[in-house]
């Protein structure tokens, strides 16, 4: 009986110091291939490990894929820190190097280190950003001619009762106006406080999510009259939202923009990023964005078939 | 002035405390909210667990729905509720309701279940009907149980709707949320503060609600009251405290 | 609104689940799974090993109790989501966030089993074990800890399911075990992750009670003897 009894805690103490032993081989999250052999360009040194982070929303999701499916393909040992949070979360784990890579956007990243700065040309928020970033140890690579900017918009029927086409116009509007989209929102520059100071209108904020199905129920049910969108939305049209002009230029420039950390990139690396920031496009984008959001295909999926459709991978 | 004397100005700023989006607004939310769902699970999981205690039917199911319903994930409960019913009050309302119900369901039953069978025959042998027996004999003796029961639903209640921030509800999870969202550690720190503390009350004010109804015999000295938390299995599935 | 994609065509927006969606991410559910499970692992047994000390000493000197019980108490209510936010400035983005918070929430229970357990063990069986020459150290090991066993079994069980349960709030600051699964369904608006994460995260509760029950029993054989025990 007693043996029994040894035996029996033996074997769970044994199951449980092979849990424990996973645990020690256990990364963070996913990785990418994980390898770190560098055969192709037959140098002694193993590439670095990239952490490659992402913000919560589906298409940044998917870009952190694709940028790590290139790099994970060339030897480096990519690991990902996905869904993280908003850009004020996540920053700070850029810039005290927990990340190493994010796939930003030029303008709505620059306000937020400068939020005096106005909505400026691509190149000029680009060439700010590189001033802000070089002693921070964070480098910003080519941006892409693909933009997804922020955007507000209403339904369609919304607009033609009120006769909207700019954000101008909604000071025409008499009912009292609430803005949904992410908590972050409330307080950017890029968003409700820009919507305030640029075209003096006073709005409240209802916080939701990043341009998710809480913020497209919200204004199909009425909850809001305006919604804080994403440029490259696959399912804008289809569901009917009109998106208003930003006459008065409140909005950044939306290119996306990879930045990572200056000890994390070489060369070879910083090819391969650009020339996948090259093969975008803003049109590719929303074809992108349509196989995640609507067809709930896998972001790292549809990332990797774009990447071998261009060839990049 | 340090992270402390800025949650302290949050707390004392009186901008803070008015609007749709003020802590008073965030603060009355939040109770109602939480009043609201565990009452209504109350008057649902009360009666339920009753008669199934006192007809001992569905034994299996009644001690362990509030196992499996710890079980479920409360973040899933919400996300589910807003699949469900959409946006706003309802859904953060509904999923409450339904993670509140297991914990009474189970403790009414076991009260009632615990109660001593010769007292109960006795009663019957006197010419007691059946509701009197479970409302006069079982259900004082279970009142500790089934108040242990509501006690855990509140408290589970008001943490919870802290979380429903996340699909797109107020209460003082907003707070949380929010702060977190825009880098604002005082504001996502007094949110903490306040739940927490409403958590509290609500612990204590339930409790002080169980001693008042608890029949004055069964109020047992603590010795024995920490005894009864012992015994295997009724305290993985009680949680009496 | 056409649908073009492959298993959106085949399923349909509102289905509960997409079974070929199932089949394909076999390895993302099983990697969750493991981080589930690592996350939960560590969080109980780190908070087996503060509980049990703190527990011994909360019940040996009652004067400790409610300072113990009053701090691991105030953790408890603090709203867990707010608890790892706090922590995420601290401890960064990683996995030592999520464990520290998981570790303060098992505290409480655990400690307040391990002095129900040490509580119940009966009066004269420790005058027996005096009588036998033990010392009190010998006591509390051979003895009162082995008597208070199925308590603490019972308060590892109730830390166990809560912390599967709070692992899922992780996902919000980027950990999350299964909790991934279901913060995708609440972003994408996909409701196959949503189910498989809640279902598999409540199976996992299920495994590790059925498993702890069965430790238990092995752990205690002098209870099977006694009627009605659990």
């Amino acid at each position: 009986m007693r043996a029994t009894r040894r035996g029996a805690v033996g074997a769970i103490l044994l199951a449980l110091a092979v849990v424990a032993a996973a645990c020690g081989s256990g990364d963070d999250s996913d990785s990418g291939s994980g390898d770190n052999s560098s055969g192709t360009t037959g140098t002694t040194e193993a590439k670095p490990a990239i952490v490659i982070g992402s913000a919560a929303f589906s298409e940044n999701e998917m870009l952190a894929n694709m940028y790590g499916a290139v790099l994970a393909d060339a030897g480096y040992a990519v690991t990902y820190k996905l869904k993280l949070g908003a850009r004020e979360v996540i920053q700070p784990a850029l810039e005290d190097g927990q990340i190493d890579f994010l796939p930003e956007y030029a303008g709505n990243y620059l306000s937020y280190l400068d939020k005096t700065v106005g909505s400026l040309s691509v190149e000029e928020t680009v060439t700010r950003l590189r001033a802000i970033l070089k002693p921070k140890k964070i480098s910003v690579l080519d941006p892409s001619d693909a933009t997804d900017a922020d955007a507000i918009a209403v339904t369609k029927d919304f607009a033609t009762e009120n006769n909207l086409k700019t954000i101008s116009d909604l000071k025409k509007v008499t009912t009292p106006l609430t803005l949904g989209g992410p908590s972050e929102c409330e307080t950017r520059v890029t968003c409700k406080l820009g919507l305030e100071q640029v075209y003096g209108l006073k709005i409240g904020f209802k916080p939701l999510d990043a341009d998710g199905p809480l913020t497209r129920a919200a204004l199909d049910k009425g909850d809001i009259q305006l919604a804080r969108v994403f440029t490259a939305d696959a399912d804008l049209k289809t569901k009917g939202y009109v998106v208003l002009e930003d006459d008065l230029h409140f909005q950044q420039a939306g290119n996306i923009t990879p930045v990572i950390r200056t000890d994390k990139l070489d060369d070879e690396a910083e090819a391969l990023i650009n020339k996948v920031s090259a093969a975008l496009t803003t049109d590719k984008l929303i074809d992108l964005n349509k196989s995640v959001q609507v067809d709930k295909e896998d972001p790292k999926a549809a990332a990797e078939a774009f990447l071998k459709a261009e060839g990049l991978l | 002035m340090g992270f402390l004397g800025d949650v302290f100005t949050w707390f004392t700023t009186a901008a803070n405390w008015r609007g749709n989006g003020g802590i008073a607004h965030r603060l009355g939310e939040h109770i109602g909210m939480s009043a609201a769902a565990t009452l209504t699970a109350f008057a649902i999981a009360l009666p339920l667990g009753l008669i199934l205690g006192h007809t001992g039917k569905a034994a299996l199911l009644a001690v362990n729905v509030s196992n499996v319903g710890r079980a479920i994930p409360s973040f899933a409960i919400l996300v589910f509720g807003s699949q469900l019913f959409g946006i706003g009050a309802k859904p953060a309302y509904l999923a409450l309701v339904a993670l509140a119900i297991p914990p009474i369901v189970t403790n009414a039953y076991t009260g009632i279940r615990q109660v001593d069978r010769d007292a109960v025959e006795a009663a019957r042998g006197m010419g007691m009907g059946e509701a009197r027996v479970l409302f006069r004999v079982e259900l004082p003796v279970a009142v500790p149980l089934v108040m242990a029961g509501v006690r855990t639903a509140g408290v589970q209640v008001v943490a919870t709707a802290g979380l429903a921030a996340v699909v797109a509800w107020g209460g003082l999870g907003r707070f949380i949320i929010d702060g977190l969202a825009q880098g604002d550690r005082v504001q996502l720190f007094g949110g903490a503060v306040l739940i927490a503390v409403l958590s509290i009350l609500t612990e204590l004010g339930l409790g002080l609600l169980q001693r008042v109804l608890t029949p004055a015999g069964l109020r047992l000295r603590p010795q024995a009251q920490r005894r009864v938390s012992v015994l295997p299995g009724a305290a993985a599935a009680l949680e009496v405290s | 609104m056409g649908t073009s994609g492959p298993l959106l065509g085949a399923n349909g927006p509102d289905s509960w689940i997409w079974w070929d969606w199932v089949g394909r991410h076999g390895d993302a559910l099983y990697t969750a799974g493991r981080e589930h499970v690592i996350l939960t692992f560590w969080a109980v047994a780190v908070g087996l090993a503060i509980a049990l000390p703190l527990g011994v000493a909360a019940w040996k000197w009652r004067r400790l109790q409610p300072l113990v019980l009053g701090v691991t108490g105030a953790i408890y209510t603090v709203p867990s989501i707010a608890l790892f936010a706090l922590l995420v400035p601290v401890t960064g983005l990683g996995r030592t966030t999520a464990e520290l918070g998981l570790v303060g929430y098992t505290l409480l229970i655990l400690i307040r089993n391990v002095v129900a357990g040490l509580d119940g063990v009966p009066e004269d069986v420790r005058e027996a074990a005096r009588g036998m020459g033990l010392t009190p150290t010998g006591t509390l090991v051979r003895v009162e800890l082995p008597l208070a066993l199925p308590a603490i079994v019972a308060g590892v069980r109730i830390a166990t399911v809560t912390v599967i349960g709070l692992v899922t709030v992780t996902a919000l600051i980027g950990q999350g075990g299964f909790g991934q699964l279901i913060y995708d369904g609440l972003l994408r608006d996909f409701r196959t992750p949503l189910v498989l994460g809640t279902v598999l995260s409540v199976a996992l509760a299920a495994a590790a009670d059925v498993g702890l029950v069965l430790l238990e029993r092995v752990l205690t054989p002098w209870s099977r003897s006694r009627a009605g025990a659990s």
